[in-house]
């Protein structure tokens, strides 16, 4: 079986991670959590992008590095997995990968939003 | 922390070259009027927000540039007349320094009030006063 394969039947097929024959399941894992962090970003700017409203607070404007921005909260999802997983926090579920996935990111935004400006900066209106 | 910038969809701030081609490739239909050879003043600096003076032969434009928008906004612009005349300036230029620890205000004239400026970029109100007077006389030429 390949990791695809694997990465499939966990996510879409929502088998149990210890059913599938893969070797290394913690990478199927992160993977699915990849895909739901990845999810919950498009959804943000979907949500951006109809209603003006960003409900992980980001600033989505025509110069916006969108690349970066999906990449950098897909791998931010992916490595809170990882590091779940070294702190046995939680079993290695799909249902788990969504509330990391999606959880994280919302929290992770509120932080950087936080840490971006970190006394609050006079604002020109 | 600008580096977390980019990831929350924050843009990068425009060059002031930039916004001067820009000005000059938009708001000037008279030929006569020119913005090349001028200088420019850096009033107010944040890590979100950078507000410019850049001025023309004609005219003086307040430019706001705030990266969470899509791009720098013309505020306003004063006409050279209604700033100085028989080489003295006439504008009203009034300094408030108690906005914040970081930032003071700044009226020019009765119609654009409570411009915030920067105390890291001047310390103390003469220095504001002297920017401006040197970058009207001397950066701008007028």
């Amino acid at each position: 079986m390949t990791y695809f394969e694997a990465l499939y039947q966990f996510a879409l097929e929502l088998k149990d991670l210890n059913t599938i024959d893969y070797p290394m399941k913690n990478l199927v894992f992160l993977g699915a959590s990849a895909i739901v962090g990845l999810l919950t970003i498009l959804l943000d700017f979907i949500g951006y992008y109809l209603m003006q409203r960003s409900v992980l607070g980001m600033h989505y404007n025509k110069h916006s590095r969108y690349w970066l921005i999906l990449l950098a909260w897909t791998f931010a999802s992916s490595a809170v997995s990882y590091l779940g997983i070294i702190m046995n926090i939680f079993n290695s579920t799909i249902q788990s990968c969504v509330i990391v996935g999606a959880t994280w990111i919302y929290l992770a935004a509120k932080i950087a939003n936080q840490h971006a400006t970190p006394d609050p900066e006079d604002i020109q209106k | 922390m600008a580096f977390l910038h980019p990831i929350l969809g924050f843009r990068r701030f425009t060059p002031v070259d930039a916004i001067k081609k820009d000005i000059a490739a938009q708001l000037f239909a008279d030929r006569h009027e020119h913005i090349s050879t001028t200088g420019y003043l850096l009033l107010f600096s944040t890590t979100r927000q950078q507000t410019w003076l850049i001025a023309s032969n004609h005219r003086l434009f307040c430019i706001l540039d705030d990266v969470a928008g899509d791009g720098f906004v013309t505020r306003w612009e004063l006409t050279k007349h209604t700033i100085i005349h028989n080489g003295k300036i006439i504008l009203d230029i009034r300094i408030h320094e108690d906005y914040s620890s970081r930032s003071g205000s700044i009226d020019f004239g009765e119609m654009h009030k409570n411009w915030l400026y920067s105390k890291k970029i001047f310390p103390q109100t003469e220095l504001l006063f002297n920017a401006f007077h040197d970058f009207i006389f001397l950066h701008c030429g007028w």
